[in-house]
Formats: structure tokens, sequence, C-alpha cells
């Protein structure tokens, strides 16, 4: 059961919260001017990644704000989380950060 | 007021076999506000129509003269009191004119039950996974999460004094569990 | 019968309290603090069961929650539970036990026969035996095998028992309540932290109730009582006795078993929690779980009345019973030593202490020659004999390195083995909190290594043996814990004089020859008693090809059962090292799981039960439904009616008449379920634009418009009508079970794609209690409720709504309709619901206003051929195979799902389509996912065409109506389609979705 900041609530329980996939995908300025394939980058290619990872969360049961959380998706070690629009957090030391 | 004459919520039906420490509370006016905290004019404005500081920290209830705005979101508040709800809307549409905000009667979108006496933390702690203990949520704080498996909104009222309120449809729901929660002290007591 | 072998005094029973209990039919009687284990024993009882495969008779071998044996039927009836083993029921007047895995009875149990094969019973047997053929396994080797190998019996009632859940948050919580915890939770209670401590036994001390010790001048039972007394005082210190923490999850998430009256009589629980499953969320978790003792494998060491050395002493010291009057001692360390003291010193008699180390020196080994105990130093057990109870060993001298040894230098008779292989910490929490584990050769086990969590280990766990150890490193670790969740301790009290012996040595030995290799004739080496495997069995799994570890445990069953292996674990891979090899570190555990402990259903169901294992959802108007006679229909969480039956009716009367009132006179549905959302703000229109796949920005004020919602993938999800109540202004309404998922996706394009859009959504779902009435007396009805309200379809015509005032109360009308006839929706605030639908009952009584439900409602729109998202609709469904290309702008540069409309798989011309089926016999109603076939007759496996999506008898039409999506169905109209059903295939005409009114005439009334 993961312990998610909200950055409007603080820690709640993962039951409180739905969850919104991979951060940083915008969704592109003019649709109509992409190619299939650039149109199919966007709609289902996602990184998948193992590790250190940006994702989406949406305090759906608390005050409703979408926001991001910097998980590792391995240990599900949680960075912190930040506000739409933000930059995710710099990683630890620990798990290979540069700065 | 047309509203009130024929009030029943679907929990009035089980709220006269409550246990003490359990009760539906009449109702009350409750108008949902939507507005930008940052933007000096709307807070001003709605100073004005209610009296109000609207509370910017999350999870905290502000009290005025006939209502009090528990923090929802940061741009959300619900404004609860006795006063009449269609006056306060009305209000509250005047004083914001012009401004983008938004203003909805939800008197009758939420019942509230009032929980207290010395096993209300108890029936909390079995039917929420969120901390209520005294050390970190007071009375004049207030939060949304679930009670049992429904969406709902604590407020702490007084010390051993809460008030949570449960959209309409699943306050039968909830006022049984919470009704059962506290069974067990009854039966101790 | 006298309890023989209870002390005369000590232990921590009370022996004012008898208690009188039956095990298999006997009466018996023990006293208050025993648990069902001591009290057999202190009858003398040893045998308690047969083993799962060999049926070999088997007793109590450990004195707690490692115990492998002593399953037993607990109780009778409706609360009996299967496999419980007896070291972890605590007595109780009326206690009714039996054993397990015997038939016809304990003591002549024929199946021993399996014995005699066991050459054929080694590992991977199950598996290689009844493979084939296939037929034979249903109906005979798994109903034998069952009946065979099958433990206890699972009640075939209901629970009647009360369970639930509750959920605390603490800064520290510490698992296990012996010396080092107690003196952690002390360490961070003293510092002003929450502190949860949690114990499985009736009491707090942990090894310090198995061991006599003086702290600081005290001896074990005061200081205890100390400690209790002042943790019991501080007011945000919880102690959890008889709870088990059985699962370690993320973020310090963990799970505790409170077993609140399993102790108690049958009359004392009426009414109470019977087990409680705490939730905790801790800041810092400090365990202290300390440490399982380890057997030692050696030829037949499994007969009763052969048991672990610490156990021993628990039972004399905690209980007051001696397992046997003469005991030979086997171990390979110190610590057991103190087995045999301490039952020499409670009056039984310990023949021999067989060491396999060949210099045993320390204090504990002084003590026990100064003792007189004969002590053969390099020796080990090669042998027992007594079957149902251990009668004699059979001692060689050690000869290191050899397969076999060959001399037999002694024969002991005696009633009790205590053996000690060593001590293995409880590392199943911190393992399951995926910490990694250790190897220590020196203390020869697994110790906690690297931490993934926020946590501290202390005690026996940390590798801390003696109790000096403990309550430094329990105060270290509470301290720690209190610190790191911001809190300063207090200064660290001085450490207290205790008297006790040094832990002294441990020398691994894992596997003890006999006169014969391992494996060969009779006697067997037994590594899992639960699970009958022996050392034989890893052998045999590592020849046949199993290498890694998680293998061999799956086909030997190492490990498996209520125990999960806690005496065999690490033998069975220290017997692995030694075949494959391999240093121990390198071989690797097995993955530690939850639960630590069983757990029954009941408990981790908690309250979530019946009718709260759902919240269930209902509208203002539900009781009149319920008393008029409705059946319901489970929408999402919501309860609807589904029809409303008249006596004596069939559904399908019900439904024909409900369907008919409504196309001739007037029909009424609680539609207040439709979710409602309040859009606002001067881009509302701009985001309705772009949400919704049709135009609304010249939608007028007081008008109302259908839309579809599509995700980025041009896929349906959801549909409804909106109302635009103001220039800046709508309301949005959506599908019942769809409410709540519109609502975020709109916050999530307004929050993260779209910020700079100024609309606000408000959810209104149950602040509106929406009453539709339809029908062509629809009109006539709302007149007299509404008399001041010019109705005329000039002024109110279909696609707008009006405000006013409906019996009274404040409402809005919508004009829309979702059955092709005239439709009023009519809300009124929630509360004010029944009231209202009361008013429309009366109102339209002159025309017999027909309440209608869900059922009567999909003939209604079927037979419009409207669609319902989530029937006609799967998320692979686009608007234009739906035929509703209508409602797609072309003209808008962009919305949500238009740039997918042109991917060449949405484009596609075979694409399923939306069609009507019309079956050629009219009473044939197909049945609701029929999947279709252009031709039958083609050879199988048929090409699929498409499949049945809503299907209904219409009363109006006088026929069946089916709606389908057919692969290419636009273009097929006319065509014939066919449904395999399982007995006979049906035949339909493809035709359009609509079948009634198509010129739409209806809808003006």
């Amino acid at each position: 059961m993961l312990n998610i900041d909200c950055p409007w609530c603080g820690k709640r329980h993962e039951t409180e919260f739905r969850y919104g996939g991979e951060a940083h995908i915008a969704r592109p300025e003019d649709p109509a001017k992409l190619e299939d394939t650039e149109w199919a980058e966007f709609l289902f290619m996602r990184t998948n990644t193992k590790g250190y990872f940006a994702e989406r969360w949406l305090h759906s049961h608390g005050c409703r704000r979408w926001f991001n959380v910097f998980r590792n998706t391995v240990t599900h070690e949680i960075v912190g989380s930040y506000k739409m629009g933000e930059k995710p957090p710099k990683l630890p030391k620990s798990a290979g950060g540069t700065k | 007021m047309a509203e009130t004459e024929f009030w029943i919520t679907p929990a009035a039906a089980i709220a006269s076999a409550f246990p003490d420490g359990l009760t539906e509370l009449s109702p009350r006016a409750q108008v949902n506000l939507r507005g930008d905290a940052e933007d000096a004019s709307f807070m001003t404005a709605v100073k004005t129509a209610t009296g109000i500081d609207l509370p910017e920290t999350p999870n905290k209830a502000a009290t005025g003269k006939e209502f009090k705005a528990l923090w929802l979101s940061p741009d959300e508040w619900l404004l609860v009191g006795e006063g009449e709800a269609a006056t306060l809307v009305q209000n509250l549409e005047g004083a914001l004119k012009g401004q983008h905000f938004a203003v909805n009667n939800l008197s009758a979108n939420r019942t509230i039950f009032e929980l207290s006496g010395p096993h209300c933390h108890h029936a909390l702690m079995k039917s929420s996974e969120v901390d209520f203990h005294p050390r970190v949520f007071a009375p004049g704080d207030c939060l949304q999460t679930l009670i049992a498996k429904a969406q709902a909104i604590v407020e702490q009222v007084e010390e051993d004094r809460f008030h949570i309120y449960v959209r309409s449809s699943f306050s039968r729901y909830v006022g049984a569990w919470l009704a059962e929660a506290l069974a067990e002290y009854r039966l101790a007591d | 019968m006298t309890q023989a072998f209870r002390t005369t005094s000590g232990g921590r029973i009370d022996r004012k309290k008898a208690i009188n209990f039956t095990f298999n039919g006997q009466s018996y009687i023990g006293y208050e603090g025993d648990t069902l284990a001591s009290a057999l024993l202190a009858n003398g009882v040893h045998l308690l069961g047969r083993s799962f495969k060999y049926h070999r008779p088997r007793g109590i071998v450990a004195a707690g929650a490692e115990e492998p044996n002593s399953m037993v039927q607990l109780g009778e009836g409706a609360t009996t539970e299967p496999n419980i083993r007896a070291t972890q029921i605590s007595l109780y007047e009326g206690l009714k036990a039996s054993s397990v895995n015997v038939w016809p009875n304990l003591e002549l149990d024929i199946s021993a026969i399996n014995g005699l094969f066991a050459k054929i019973m080694t590992a991977g047997f199950y598996n290689k035996t009844f493979m084939w053929p296939r037929s034979m396994w249903m109906k005979l080797y798994e109903p034998v095998i069952r009946r065979a190998a099958g433990w206890g019996k699972a009640p075939a009632m209901g629970d009647p028992d009360i369970y639930d859940h509750m959920h605390l948050h603490v800064e520290v919580m510490v698992v296990g309540g012996g010396p080092a915890g107690l003196m952690a939770a002390m360490a961070a209670g003293r510092a002003g932290a929450r502190v949860l401590l949690v114990d499985e036994q009736n009491e707090f001390g942990g090894s310090l109730l198995s061991r006599k010790r003086q702290i600081g001048g005290k001896d074990e039972t005061a200081w205890i009582a100390d400690m209790v007394a002042e943790l019991e005082a501080m007011p945000d210190v919880t102690l959890l006795r008889r709870s088990t923490a059985f699962g370690y999850y993320d973020h310090n998430y963990l799970c505790v078993l409170e077993q609140k009256t399993d102790h108690l009589p049958a009359a004392e629980r009426k009414g109470k929690v019977r087990q409680r499953v705490w939730h905790i969320r801790a800041g810092q978790v400090v365990l202290a779980t300390g440490a399982h003792e380890r057997p030692l494998v050696f030829a037949d060491n499994d007969s009763p009345g052969i048991m672990l050395a610490g156990s021993v002493q628990t039972y004399v010291n905690r209980y007051g019973v001696l397992p046997g009057k003469k005991m030979v001692l086997f171990t390979n360390n110190d610590t057991a030593y103190e087995a045999a003291i301490d039952l020499q010193a409670a009056g039984g008699d310990v023949v021999a202490i067989i060491d396999c180390r060949t210099e045993p020196t320390g204090e504990l080994v002084d003590a026990a020659r100064a003792l007189d105990i004969e002590i053969l130093a390099g020796h080990a057990i090669t042998g027992t004999s007594g079957g149902k109870r251990v009668s004699s060993v059979e001692v060689r001298k050690i000869q290191k390195g050899a397969k076999v040894y060959t001399t037999i230098e002694r024969n002991i008779d005696c009633d009790l083995v205590a053996m000690s292989g060593g001590w293995s910490p409880v590392v199943h929490l911190f393992s399951q909190s995926q910490g990694q584990l250790e190897y220590d050769e020196e203390k020869v086990c697994f110790l906690p290594g690297k931490s993934r969590q926020a946590q501290q280990v202390a005690g026996a766990l940390a590798g801390q043996f003696s109790v000096k150890e403990c309550l430094a490193g329990g105060y270290k670790a509470g301290a720690d814990a209190a610190r790191a969740t911001g809190f300063t301790p207090k200064r660290k009290p001085a450490a207290p004089e205790i008297d006790e012996p040094a832990v002294g040595s441990v020398e691994p030995y894992w596997i003890v020859p006999s006169s014969r290799p391992v494996g060969e004739g009779m006697a067997k080496h037994f590594v899992d008693l639960q699970n009958d495997t022996t050392a034989a069995d890893i052998e045999l799994a590592v020849r046949e090809g199993f290498e890694s570890v998680e293998h061999i445990k799956r086909y030997t069953l190492t490990g498996f059962g209520t125990d999960q292996g806690k005496t065999s674990n690490i033998n069975a891979l220290a017997i692995l090292s030694g075949i494959l090899d391999k240093p121990i570190p390198k071989v690797g555990t097995t993955t530690f799981r939850p639960p630590y402990t069983p757990v029954s259903y009941g408990a981790l169901a908690g309250r979530n039960l019946g009718d709260w294992s759902d919240p269930v959802r209902v509208t203002s108007i539900h009781d009149w439904h319920v008393k008029n006679g409705a059946l319901f229909e489970n929408v999402g969480q919501w309860k609807r009616p589904w029809y409303f039956p008249k006596q004596g009716e069939t559904m399908q009367e019900a439904l024909n008449r409900e369907c008919l009132a409504v196309r001739n006179s007037v029909g009424v549905l609680d539609a207040s379920t439709l979710g409602k959302i309040d859009i606002r703000g001067p881009d509302a229109a701009e985001f309705l634009n772009r949400i919704y796949t049709n135009a609304w920005a010249k939608l007028g004020i007081g008008r109302v418009r259908y839309g579809l919602m599509c995700h980025e993938d041009g896929m349906v999800f959801d549909d409804g009508t909106t109302a635009r109540l103001a220039e800046d202004r709508f309301l949005m309404t959506t599908t019942t079970g769809g409410a709540a998922g519109v609502l975020d996706w709109l916050e999530e394009y307004l929050q993260t794609e779209w910020p700079e859009l100024k609309v606000y959504c408000t959810s209104v779902t149950e602040q509106w209690a929406t009453v539709s009435i339809t029908g062509p007396k629809a009109g006539a009805v709302l007149e007299k409720l509404a008399p001041e309200m010019d109705l005329s379809h000039e002024n109110f015509p279909f696609l707008s709504f009006k405000e006013g005032e409906v019996a009274g109360i404040n409402a809005r009308i919508f004009r829309i309709s979702f059955t092709g006839e005239l439709t009023y929706e009519i809300n009124v605030p929630w509360t004010c619901g029944l009231a209202l639908w009361k008013a429309v009952m009366a109102a339209g009584a002159e025309f017999d206003i027909t309440p209608y439900g869900t059922e009567s409602m999909h003939i209604l729109r079927a037979e419009k051929g409207f669609i319902i998202v989530g029937q006609e609709t799967d998320g692979t469904t686009t608007p234009q195979d739906l035929g509703m290309d209508w409602i797609v702008s072309k003209k808008k540069p962009d919305f949500i799902g238009k740039r997918s409309f042109t991917r060449s798989d949405t484009a596609r011309p075979d694409r399923k389509q939306l069609v009507g089926l019309l079956t050629e016999t009219p009473d044939d109603v197909l049945p609701e996912g029929s999947q279709l076939v252009f031709d039958p007759n083609v050879p199988k496996p048929i090409p699929m065409a498409g499949h049945v999506t809503s299907s209904y008898y219409s009363a109006a039409l006088g026929r069946s109506i089916a709606l389908a999506l057919v692969k290419g169905g636009h273009g097929r109209k006319g065509q014939k389609i066919f449904a395999p059903l399982d007995k006979r295939t049906v035949t339909a005409e493809i035709v359009d979705p609509v079948f009634y009114d198509k010129e739409g005439d209806r809808l003006n009334g």
C-alpha cells in the first residue's frame, strides 16, 4: 500500500488515488498535422521504465488534483511529488543521481 | 423553503436506530464555491458577500458569522451554515459578477452525520485509513477521504466531535456502517 | 486423568484455575495460561496426529509459531477450524479438539501402510505418478489422495463470528515484545513518539517467558511487569497482545492479526469481535521478532517425544510441564545445555548430552558436568526407536567427512529427545519488506542486511542472542526510530546487571549419517515434518536436475503448509548447499511472503461482507420502489428498479405492460442516478467543443443537445445530454456508471492539457433527483403539476428546458427523450425526490401512469435504435461504427478522438458496425452476446461476423428485435446472418437499427 504525497493534502494511502500513467507526455498541439505513425507514438507508446519513473496520479477521493509522482517502479520508493507544470525532483545520489 | 419541507435522505429510514454517538444532522445550507484563491478580487468579493476569509491552507475550515468555509481543493470550498442557501448563492453571484467563478447550491447533495463521544476515534479507525489522532487532526481541520468505501468530507468540529459529509446516495451505506462500528462499544459500556 | 507430567511448582500458569478440555473425545484438565500443546504434554499425550504422506505418528516438536506438527481440528459446527497447531491454541474451558489426517483413528492408522511404499513416494511423487491418464485424475486419484492425505475439514456452514479491521498510524511500530522489543518501545515511548508494540503471545516477555534471568536485581517476571506497567501508562503507546504482525508491505504498511476472543470459552465470546486485522502505517518499524531453533536432521528424527531443546525449556519453565522424564539432549551448540539443566532442576532426568562438537567448553557445559550429566562429545544420534513415542536412541561416534558411521557406540533408553541445531533469526517480516539477508558464518544463520524501508532491527533477529545485547540493541533501535521520526530520545538508562550464561559457540552440522547412506534403507532423515520431506528427497530433486532453491521447494514441498517451513527452510537449503557444493549464501533463500502465520478468510474480509462488500447507492425514491414490488438491477454501485411485476405476472408480461403504457399513455422512471456536472466559465463552450464530437458554441441558452465523448483513440466512452443554462454555464449529464470517470477525465484535460481554459466543473449528481415522465399523456400529467407553465411545443420545444415549480417544488424540466415519446425529465433537489414522485403518481393516476424500470427503458430505447454505452460499445467502437457520423463535426479543427478517426484501423470498411436484426421467427429472442456468422455451413472454425449487443421482445412491435455489431454491417442491410446457438441456428435479417417510429413523429406526443 503506497503512501502517496499529494502536493496539497500531504501523505495519503494509495486507495484515495487514481493512477494516470506516464507523465510529461503532452497532447500534440495540432494532431491533424501528424503522420499516422507520429500520432500512434503519442497514443500508444510508453517507456514502461524499470526504475525511477515520472508518473501521474489523481487525488480522486481527496482534492481531485492531478499531479506527478517520481517513483522507483522496482522498490516503490517515492522520491517526491510535484505539481503539474513543475520539474521532477532530482534523484538521490544513492540512486545514481548526478547533482 | 420548499426544499426542507419535503426533506428526506436515504439515511433517515435507519437513523432512529443509530447508537449513542451517531446522529444525522438536520438539513443545512451547503454551497459549493470555486474560484482562484490567488486572485485578490475574488477573495475580497467572497469576504464581502460572506464575511469569511476563505482558507487557503489545505484541509482547514474558516468560520464566519452565518457560514463556515471548508477547504476542498486549491480552488474549491464548501460553505456550510444554518442560513439560507439561496440567499448565499445570490449574494455570491452578485459580489462575483464579471469574475471567473462557479457557485452551486449543493444542500441536497450530501447529508451530514455527527460522530461524537468517547468512541468516535475508534469508529473512525474502523472506517478510514486516515490519521485522525488529536496530534495530527484538530478542531477546525477538515479533509476529504473515504469512509468505508464512500467518498466523504470529515470535519472536526470540536474535540471528540466530527461531522462526516456523505453523498446522499451513499448515506444509508455509511450510516449503517458507522452504527455498526460503534456497536461493539455499546455492548461494552 | 491427572496431570502426571506437571511440575510441582513454577511456571506462568494459574494452578488455581483448572480448565476442562477434550482431545479425541478423551477428557483432560489443564490450567489457565496453558496452550493446548502444554496441557496435552502435562497429561502425557505426545501422539497428536499422523504425517502427511507416510502417516507416521507425530507429536509436538516446538512451543510456538514454528511448530511443524500437532495440527488439530479445533471446535465444532460452524466455528470449527482445521489444521490449527496445538502450540498456537490458548486453552479455554470446554475446548474440543481432535487429530487430523488419521483414519480410522489415531492409534490404528491403516494408511500407515503408505510407509511401506515409501520408496515410490519420494519427491515429485504426485507430479510423476498421477499425471496419466488424465481422465483418471478427477475420478480416482484426486478424491482418494484427498481423503488419504487431506488434513482437517473446513466448516460446512457460514462463519457466524464477527471480524473487523482497524487503521492505526504511529511513529514507531515495534514487532515482538521480548526484551529487545520492550526496550525499543520504551525508548521510543519515552521520547514522546506514538508507539505500537505487538506480540503474538498472550503476554509480553518473549524469550524471558522461557528462561530464568535476573535483570537489575529483579527476576524476569518482575522486570517484564515493570516494563509493561510503564508502557501502559504512556497515553500514546498501544500494546497489543495475541497479535501477530503477518504482513509487511510497501512504505511501512503492516497488517496485524489480533485474536481477541479465541482464548475465551464460547459463552464469553458472544457478540464480541473475534479477530481484528490492524492496518498499520508506521514512520519507523523496529523488528524484534526473535529467533527459531532449528532441528537436527538425523535418522528417524520424527517420532513423538523428539522436540526442540528450547521448546522443552519453554514447557518446563513457562508451563510447568516435563515433556519427558528421561531426556537425551542432542546439540551442536551451548545454548541447548540450559534446557537440560532446567529439566533436571524441575525433576526430570537427563540421561545424556550428545554433542556433535568434539570439544564443547564453556559455562553451560561446565554447569551440566557439575550436575553429573554424561556428555558424549563428538557423537551423534544415528537412529531412534519407539514409533508412537521415542523409547531409545542409537548413538555413534562422528567420523568426519564419512557418508556412513560404522559403529554403534551406545543405545540409550529415553522418553524425550531434545535437539538443537542452532538458532535462525525470524527474518520473515524483514524479508517481506524487501530487506536483503546476509549469511553469518560464525553465528551460522542468516541475519538482516540492507534495509529497503524505514526500519531498525534488534534482538535475536539482529544476532543479539544474550539478554544483555537485546536490551542494548533494543534501546538503540527504539531511540534511533524515534529520532528518525522527529523525536529526541531521553538519556539512555544505565545498563542493568544481568545474570545469564554466556552464549557460547555453535558448529554447523546439517545432516547426520547413519549406518547406511542417506536415502538407503528404511530410515528417514526428515527435513520438513509437515510435508514429510526428507534429505533424500532433496538429493533426488538435485539428481533430477533441480538446482534453484525455489524449484527444490516446489518439487519437494519443503516450506509449504501452515508452518511455512519455519523449522525446515534453513536446514533444507544447507543440505542443498552441501549437495551442490556451493556455499550457503550462493544457494540463497526462498522468498518470504505474507502471511507469517495463517490468517482466516473471515479476518481478511472483516466487515466487507454481504451488503457491505461494496457500497450500495440508492436514490431518494428507493423505498417507494421497494414497497411497490420492484426488482432491482445493479448499475455500477446503484440499485435501480429493474421492473415492477404485479401479482402473478411473469417478467415478460410485466415488461410488455410497462412498455405499452409508455407507448400508449404514460410511464414514469426514476432517472436520479444519471451523472450531472455543472460546467461554468468563459471558456465553457470552447471546452465542450473540445471534449464532445459535435459543436456547442452556437447552442442557445435554454436549449439542450445530445453529445458523444471519445477518448484520444477515437473510441466512444460516454454520452448524454448537456443543457446551456447561461452564456458561460452548462449542465452536463453522463451515464449512471460513467459519472465519476467523466468528471475525472474532464478535470484531467483542464488541469493537465488546457490549464489556460477558464472552466470549473462541479459534480451535482446528488443535488438533483430526476423523475422522467414519458408517453403521449406526459404533457397532461405535467400540466396538472405545473399549471402555470406554458407547455406548448412552441414555447417548450423538444431539446429545451425550463425552470419553475412542479408540485410546489423548485424544478428544472428538460424536454429530452430516450423512449422516442414526449418526455419531461423533472429535476428537483435530491431530498424532494420522493415528494415529487408521489405527486407524479397521484397526478398520473387517471392515465394509469406506470412506473417502469431499467429493463423497459432498454427495450424502449432499443426500439428507437438508441445506443447504450457499454452495451453497444465496448471500448473498440467509434461513432462511425455506430452509424452516428451525424454527431461528428466535420468543421471543428480538433476535438478529442478526431485524429484517430483517420487511422487506418478506424477507417477500414470491415469494422464491426451497428445494425438491427430481425429474426426469421418473430418470437425468437436471440440471447445477448450471441456470436454471428455469415455462413453457418462452412467448415469449423467458422469465421466470426460479429455479435448481438441488445435483444428483446418488443410488445409495441409484436416481435423480437436485436441490435448487433456486424463486420461491414452498414453495407449489408437486407442480408441474412446466422447465430449458431447451443442446439440450433437462428436466422436473422440485417436491418436498420431504428425499429419504431422512424420518422420521430411521436416526440411531440
